[in-house]
């Protein structure tokens, strides 16, 4: 089978820690690296929670640290949604190997130099580390197949009334990724509030009865609560692996080609994704936008990837 | 002094390249090239021309391409298409040692801490690109003067912003969030202390070396431009200044300790925001004021007396000018 080759930059966070366990376990994925960026938890949390993620389900790639602040200044933590640790709900093994010492925008630009093969950008965080290796490293920009991001929405927010938290994290970073001209597919909210993890879900999960099943259960169960106590959701959305799953199979979502510009200013609004569904601008689509999912595709190849991580 | 240089090597960025090679108590340690006044491929060349016109081997690295988040717009118009007003500059075997300038900043800074000089003479965008890899890095460098900004509100490439602070305002306020205490040699500092006028022009023609006449024919397409548009006196040279206070900062004659941020927004694109109110957040900006005049064109004077020409830079012919 033809393996799509990846990058994912993340900030684990529970989601991502899904994103990662699909990406590694999934035969149609080849998971060149992680990098990390600030967001769910700041940067030494969720880079320590990346090589816990990997030792638990015994993932070795390299693993580099990315960018702590975002593109204008200081970050905040999703601590209210993550938990202290970003990666609350569940113990994890201690790392089983070090990090790499270089920045995670220079693994970036590594692992992208050193692939025969165009290179897929995956983006379950702000989209710091992506911006600015865009940025620092243009001659690479045609090694890049595809930037995927989890992130925006094309209706309301989650971090304000209308800003999605990872683009409200650094709208700046954003603007450099559409401005690349590549080709770019953003999972936002829209699509992420239909992969619920269900009681049918949870009891699949809680079935497979592995150590990763464990441990991602618990993780889950914390996820569950503080979304029921912030967004009164009983069933909290998987948003991250979703960026993972459209590669795998792009009919799991069904999209729209639209243009799609960032708020960079705003009184109320900075960071909100402005989604043209019907073209009223008039401007060129740069975006395809992922609006409905196939709710028993994406679980399928996810509930799989977790029981396999879990062998 | 050890000094490092970021330059978008245009043609007042060669006088201030000059100013430091040139010095026998400055040792220049590291060169990178920053796109701005040029593209950075150009920026880079005539970086490289003018370190062959002084005979020295300092290092150059090439940085970022473009600003930090925005798409490059140059100032060619106001140096000329290659930022040396046409000028036959040396073109040298010199090559770009490597194209890592951000990396080689956070090397250096590791390399000697609280020991170097940096000095910034275009848009902020490599220290910015090291600030969000090394949120430390600006504070292994002793002190950090930048050609930069109009504290007063008198733009050259918008009424209210100065060039370097409008190409990439973003990297910037990276910059001013650093926490490390700037010093800021802004355009009306250049416009007050650095305006080389008919006579100081004609001084400096009469000197009669290589160097005397690099200084004058690769600043022709901006004498123009400060006739036409910013109404000078003759053609001002903001980051020989800069480059001349960091060697010597008993050129400063006032200066005001501020706490200075800058607008990212489309109208007000670069224009710089001092607040003086008691309310204010910690100051982050020495501000030049006033500079000495006189100090600065001695040394400008004194770079262009020695008569070595190792790149065999052969003069414009002019006619009768």
């Amino acid at each position: 089978m033809k393996k799509t080759p990846i990058i994912l930059d993340c900030d684990p966070g529970h989601d991502d820690a899904m994103a990662i366990l699909l990406a590694a376990y999934n035969p149609a994925i080849e998971l060149l690296g992680i990098t990390t960026v600030s967001g769910n938890g700041i940067i030494d949390k969720v880079t320590e929670n990346a090589l816990r993620v990997c030792a638990l389900a015994k993932i070795q790639v390299p693993v580099a640290q990315g960018a702590g602040n975002a593109i204008l200044g200081a970050v905040e933590a999703a601590s209210d949604i993550h938990g202290e640790t970003a990666l609350d709900g569940a113990p994890l093994p201690a790392p089983t190997f070090a990090l790499e010492s270089i920045h995670g925008v220079d693994l970036i630009a590594q692992l992208v130099r050193k692939s025969s093969e165009k290179v897929t950008l995956v983006g379950t965080g702000p989209l710091t580390n992506i911006a600015l290796f865009l940025k620092m490293y243009p001659e690479l920009k045609s090694n890049i197949a595809h930037i995927v991001f989890m992130g925006g929405s094309a209706s309301r927010g989650n971090r304000t009334p209308y800003a999605e938290f990872n683009i409200w994290m650094d709208p700046e970073a954003l603007e450099v990724v559409l401005k690349s001209e590549l080709p770019i597919t953003m999972i936002g909210l829209d699509v992420t509030h239909q992969a619920l993890i269900t009681k049918e879900i949870f009891d699949k999960l809680e079935a497979m009865n592995t150590e990763v099943s464990k441990t991602m259960t618990g993780l889950m169960r914390f996820f569950a609560k503080t979304y029921n106590d912030v967004f009164e959701m009983p069933d909290p959305p998987l948003h991250d692996p979703l960026a993972i799953a459209v590669l795998i199979d792009p009919t799991v979502t069904k999209n729209r080609f639209v243009n799609v510009e960032i708020e960079l200013n705003g009184t109320h609004t900075r960071g909100a994704t402005v989604v043209d569904i019907y073209n009223r601008t008039g401007r060129k689509a740069n975006v395809n936008v992922a609006l409905e999912l196939d709710f028993d595709k994406f679980w399928n190849m996810m509930l799989d990837a977790v029981d396999k991580a879990g062998r | 002094m050890k000094l490092v240089i970021d330059t978008d090597t245009g043609s007042d960025d060669a006088v201030a390249l000059m100013l430091a090679l040139g010095n026998p108590k400055v040792s220049v340690e590291l060169i990178t090239t920053v796109a701005g006044n040029v593209p950075l491929n150009l920026a880079t060349e005539n970086a490289l021309a003018t370190v062959a016109l002084m005979g020295s081997k300092v290092p150059v690295y090439s940085g970022m391409a473009k600003p930090i988040t925005r798409e490059l717009h140059t100032a060619q118009n106001v140096h000329g298409p290659d930022g040396m007003s046409g000028a036959q500059i040396p073109r040298t075997h010199l090559k770009v040692d490597g194209t890592d300038g951000v990396t080689q900043l956070i090397e250096i800074s590791k390399k000697f801490p609280g020991e170097l000089t940096l000095v910034t003479l275009g848009p902020l965008t490599n220290i910015a690109a090291a600030l969000l890899q090394d949120p430390q890095m600006l504070h292994r460098f002793k002190d950090v003067y930048m050609m930069a900004g109009s504290p007063e509100g008198w733009g050259n490439v918008t009424p209210s912003a100065e060039f370097n602070v409008w190409c990439d305002p973003e990297s910037f306020k990276i910059v001013l969030n650093s926490g490390k205490r700037l010093i800021m040699v802004g355009w009306n500092i250049s416009r007050d202390a650095a305006v080389i006028g008919a006579e100081e022009e004609a001084k400096i023609r009469a000197i009669g070396t290589a160097r005397a006449a690099y200084v004058i024919d690769i600043n022709e397409t901006l004498a123009i431009f400060c006739r036409d548009i910013t109404n000078l006196p003759g053609f001002d040279l903001p980051d020989p200044i800069t480059v001349a206070i960091a060697i010597a900062p008993e050129m400063i004659r006032k200066s005001e300790f501020v706490s200075m941020d800058v607008s990212c927004s489309e109208e007000m694109r670069g224009t710089l925001i001092i607040d003086r109110r008691h309310t204010a957040p910690a100051p982050n900006v020495d501000v030049v004021w006033e500079a000495d005049r006189d100090m600065f064109l001695n040394s400008l004077y004194e770079v262009c007396k020695d008569s070595s020409n190792p790149a065999n830079y052969i003069p414009a012919q002019r006619s009768g000018k």
